[in-house]
């Protein structure tokens, strides 16, 4: 084998063996390492070669002697080429490589690492030969047990000797079953036709993410609910989807995970960087240089990674409605078919908006790891939040920059005011306000919000009425003189500035209350979500029947321009389904039901037996008022301290603080939210113990509070979704179109800052200690924190699965805060970061209290 | 994509084509919402990687401090970004296409 360039140099100067040379050994009585492979290491590492130049640099100064000088030069001159080619310092861009063959260009510029692709297939490979080895042993065994069991079938062995060949038969066939997650998968592809199995789980994951199945980001109680969730993801991927599809999902997620995955990357160019500019000994050109090109090389394989991404999104999204549209042909002559084609085209442009918006997160992050100081900025401003600034700046643009991207979009054909529409971000920025007047309206932010910001409106406009239902409320409110203006200006196309006026008022005075209500719908946003109803209830009621829709168009404008139709004063869209009873309850606080409508359909068969509660409890627990949620938040407030509230009992409104996020929790947590569903009572008439369900709580052996359901104040015997009176109420427009924005959570929780994540590494550590060192002593600990053994298990285990804790404090249980700080508490010294985040703790513990 | 085919999909009537002429306009609403947004960050995205390191941060101080100063963006773009226009045509023509591959 010829030798590499490099070992030519350094045998021509210094003394080896001829025998040594003949064995390949060095000066330094080593052998180089690979070349066995055709590759050279150098023996030094990078850091020595450095020093070895700094200590010549230094004689050579010192020295008077020319042939000395000439010589160190020479040396000087040998070690910088050594360094410069030591793998550690060398790195080549995308083009050199390609040079070399290492990278592949095909005609659509799309590349595929040789380097990669080779090391994977030798894994392959390899563990194919081990496979087929298996497999072999696996004949030969079978031969084998063939032989045994003809030896077995001749008889004459007694109960031990035939119990030894079963167990010897059994250990052979344990010997043959893969192992490994690879092998399994590899020997499934073997088994399975449909080669659904030759992607991993977690790339199975990813496509069904894509496919709304499965939600990273979201709200599982713990690591078993993840997985419970997981399973139910993977096995309606299969069913529902093609393997064309899953491949194209596969193949879109693993390039989005590339370019994510370079955030990593360009981390640890960082830190390699930092080190070397520290390092005295090392020449600051050299090491400037390497940087450079290394991320020069990141952002060729940025380029590279977006070449191939956008057909790869343009294949999931024509796979995705083959399959759809191949499915639906059975329903061809149904009278629902066009509806049905429809909401598979809907399905269609949901997952593609939803997934190039997780790409462009991926961007952001990765951009933002190579110019943090302005990328930051970036992806503040494209925060989908309230409190993002291109959300603030909305109320002072005008109203044709708004809509002319919109315009661009539809294609209709109006003229595209882009230096000023993009130059200030305004695009997004009316986006973000078209989004969050949607939330206000019930679309994001749904009833809690909706209810707190248009029910003072409402009340504002006529004055609140005790005795009214908040139907009467809302009537009352349409026939009001301001409703009625506002109606008007709604219809007024030739006063259309005084109309943009009034609506921006509102929308200022909006603006003031999602500020105040701000932390409550950042805590509960998930929850809010799913009491997403009151889009044909309470505004439609507000605005006069116009639908919701037509205050966001009003607000942002398109229909100004005629993008969208008019639909001003038509008819109410029903968001309840029809099958559902009218009349209902809902949980929270509920209309007052005094004229509302008895269901003759009802039909109540409870199971009866002994009751465990009071009657007083029973009448607080009973629904009537207040739907479900609303009761047991009554019995929480009730009995506080009975309930976990660790702060003062005399400070009401603590409790009442309290007790909101509580139920929710033990709504939850007894099934009766979740999974973008919510129980809701049928109007049982006349309010009252007799004819109404009860939902009284009490705490059960293992610390958990439980909802028991009673009927006539004695146990009805059924739980969860199953009553008669009961039903699951779900927002109806996710079933159509599921927004892109409402789908992905804000980047801000996928995008962290190196701090942040900084304070994660620091926290998961501690935690991570305390749950090794806690294992035995949870129980003491318990005690320590006035809590159950269950709870500080749980706790420690969710914080442990929790990736993001500092972005995710506002959401910790009292737990979780009582655990963090106590084990902050417990270190005898805090660093900057984990200060930091103690005293962040310490606000939320003081607000609570 | 040559600019005459960048007009030509800026020209299509994305619902129409679409064959969702009909739907409910918050559904359209909807649609809408979500691609502004995308299309817009990917404008953004696509403008400040053509930019220096220098020059982006000097862009995100202004986004940061005065977001609603129009003539100072468009003065900076129209200078460090002479082709903003057309990249952003094409950002939009490009996601729209992908919207309507859907469409046989």
């Amino acid at each position: 084998m010829e030798k590499p360039k490099e070992i030519e140099i350094i045998s021509s100067h210094t003394d080896v063996k001829e025998s040594d040379k003949k064995e390949g050994i060095d000066m330094y009585g080593k052998k180089p390492l690979g070349e066995e492979e055709g590759g050279y290491v150098p023996r030094k590492t990078a850091e020595e070669i450095r020093q070895e130049i700094s200590e010549l640099k230094k004689s050579l100064k010192s020295t008077n002697y020319v042939g000395d000088k000439e010589s160190i030069e020479k040396e000087i001159i040998r070690l910088e080429s050594e360094l410069k080619n030591s793998p550690n310092t060398k790195l080549k861009t995308a083009s050199e490589l390609a040079m070399e063959g290492k990278i592949a260009w095909d005609k659509g510029n799309k590349t595929e690492k040789k380097e990669t692709k080779e090391s994977t297939e030798a894994e392959i490979n390899k563990i194919k030969d081990e496979i087929e080895k298996r497999n072999k042993r696996l004949a030969e065994l079978d031969e084998e047990d063939e032989k045994l069991k003809k030896e077995l079938e001749k008889g004459g062995y007694d109960k031990d000797q035939i119990e030894n060949i079963k167990n010897l038969l059994a250990k052979r066939k344990n010997e043959t079953e893969p192992t490994t997650p690879i092998e399994q998968n590899i020997a499934g592809k073997n088994e399975n036709k449909e080669g659904k199995e030759k992607y991993s789980r977690e790339e199975l994951l990813n496509a069904a993410e894509i496919f709304c199945k499965f939600n990273r980001a979201g709200y599982y109680k713990n690591p078993e609910g993840a997985k419970v969730a997981e399973e139910e993801a993977l096995k309606k991927l299969k069913a529902e989807h093609s393997e064309r599809e899953i491949e194209a999902a596969v193949k879109v997620s693993g390039k989005r995970n590339q370019l994510s995955n370079l955030k990593d990357e360009l981390k640890r160019i960082e830190k390699e960087h930092k080190t070397a500019e520290n390092d005295p000994y090392a020449d600051s050109s050299i090491v400037s240089a390497k940087y450079k090109q290394q991320i020069q090389d990141i952002k060729d394989k940025i380029l590279l990674i977006d070449n191939d991404y956008n057909p790869l999104l343009k294949e999931l999204g024509v796979s995705n409605i083959d399959n759809q549209l191949k499915n639906l042909e059975k329903y061809e002559n149904d009278a629902d078919y066009n509806k049905k084609v429809q909401n598979a085209r809907l399905f269609n442009l949901s997952i593609l908006q939803t997934e190039k918006l997780r790409y462009q997160d991926a961007q952001v992050a990765t951009n933002s790891a190579i110019n943090p100081k302005a990328w930051d900025k970036i992806k503040n401003f494209f925060k989908r939040g309230v409190e993002s600034k291109a959300f603030q700046g909305y109320a002072k643009m005008g109203r044709f920059t708004r809509t002319a991207l919109n315009a661009a979009i539809v294609g209709g054909g109006t003229a595209i005011l882009w230096p000023s529409a993009i130059a200030a971000g305004l695009g997004v920025t009316s986006f973000l306000a078209y989004k969050t007047v949607k939330g206000l309206v019930g679309g994001t932010f749904g009833f809690g919000l909706s209810k707190k910001i248009f029910q003072p409106m409402v009340r504002g406009s006529y004055g609140h009425d005790e005795k009214l239902t908040t139907q009467d409320q809302q009537g009352e409110a349409v026939k009001s003189a301001e409703m009625s203006n506002l109606e008007q200006l709604a219809k007024d196309k030739e006063n259309s500035e005084k109309r943009a006026e009034t609506l921006e008022k509102i929308f200022e005075e909006n603006i003031k209350l999602c500020d105040k209500y701000k932390d409550r719908i950042d805590k509960n946003k998930k929850l809010f979500k799913r009491n997403n109803f009151i889009i044909g209830t309470l505004i439609p009621g507000v605005l006069g029947g116009m639908g919701a829709s037509v205050l966001t168009d009003w607000v942002a404008g398109p229909q100004v321009l005629g993008i969208l139709p008019h639909h001003g004063g038509g008819a109410i869209k029903e968001t309840i389904p029809d099958n559902h009873p009218k009349g209902n309850v809902t949980p929270g606080e509920s209309p007052d039901l005094k004229g509302e409508h008895v269901l003759p359909e009802v039909i109540v068969t409870p199971k009866t037996g002994g009751s465990m509660f009071d009657e007083e409890t029973l009448k607080m627990a009973t629904v009537g008022k207040r739907g479900i949620e609303g009761v047991v938040r009554d019995q929480l407030e009730a009995h506080p301290a009975k309930f976990g509230f660790n702060g003062d009992i005399n400070d009401k409104l603590a409790i009442h603080k309290w007790s909101g996020t509580k139920a929710d929790l033990i709504a939850i947590d007894n099934n009766y939210k979740g999974g973008g569903t919510e129980t809701w009572v049928k109007d049982m008439g006349e309010p009252g113990l007799k004819g109404n369900p009860a939902y009284p709580i009490d705490i059960d052996a293992n610390g958990k509070i439980t909802i028991h359901e009673y009927f006539d104040g004695k146990p009805s015997g059924t739980g969860g979704l199953n009553s008669p009176y009961e039903y699951e109420h779900a927002s109806p427009t996710s079933q159509r179109y599921i927004s892109a924005l409402d789908n992905t959570p804000d980047m801000s929780e996928n995008t962290l800052s190196l701090a942040q994540e900084n304070m994660n590494q620091s926290l998961h550590g501690l935690v991570h200690e305390n749950l090794t060192e806690l294992s035995g002593n949870i129980p003491d600990y318990a005690t320590v924190l006035g809590t159950t053994t269950d709870k500080v298990h749980s706790a420690l285990l969710d914080l442990e699965n929790t990736k993001d804790i500092v972005g995710n404090i506002s959401k910790l249980n009292p737990e979780q805060i009582n655990l963090l700080s106590k084990i902050l508490e417990l270190q005898p010294k805090l660093t900057p970061d984990t200060q930091a985040f103690k005293n962040a703790l310490d606000t939320i513990t003081n607000s609570q209290n | 994509m040559n600019k005459d085919e960048i007009e030509k999909i800026l020209g299509m009537d994305l619902f129409k084509e679409l064959n969702l002429e009909d739907i409910e306009p918050e559904i359209k609403q909807s649609i809408l919402d979500d691609a502004g947004y995308v299309v817009t960050r990917g404008i953004w995205i696509k403008m400040m990687e053509g930019l220096s390191e220098e020059k982006q941060i000097e862009l995100s101080k202004m986004l940061e401090n005065d977001p609603e100063n129009v003539e100072a963006f468009t003065n900076f773009i129209k200078k460090e970004i002479p082709n903003y226009e057309d990249l952003a045509k094409e950002e939009v023509a490009n996601y729209k296409s992908l919207l309507l591959a859907q469409v046989k």
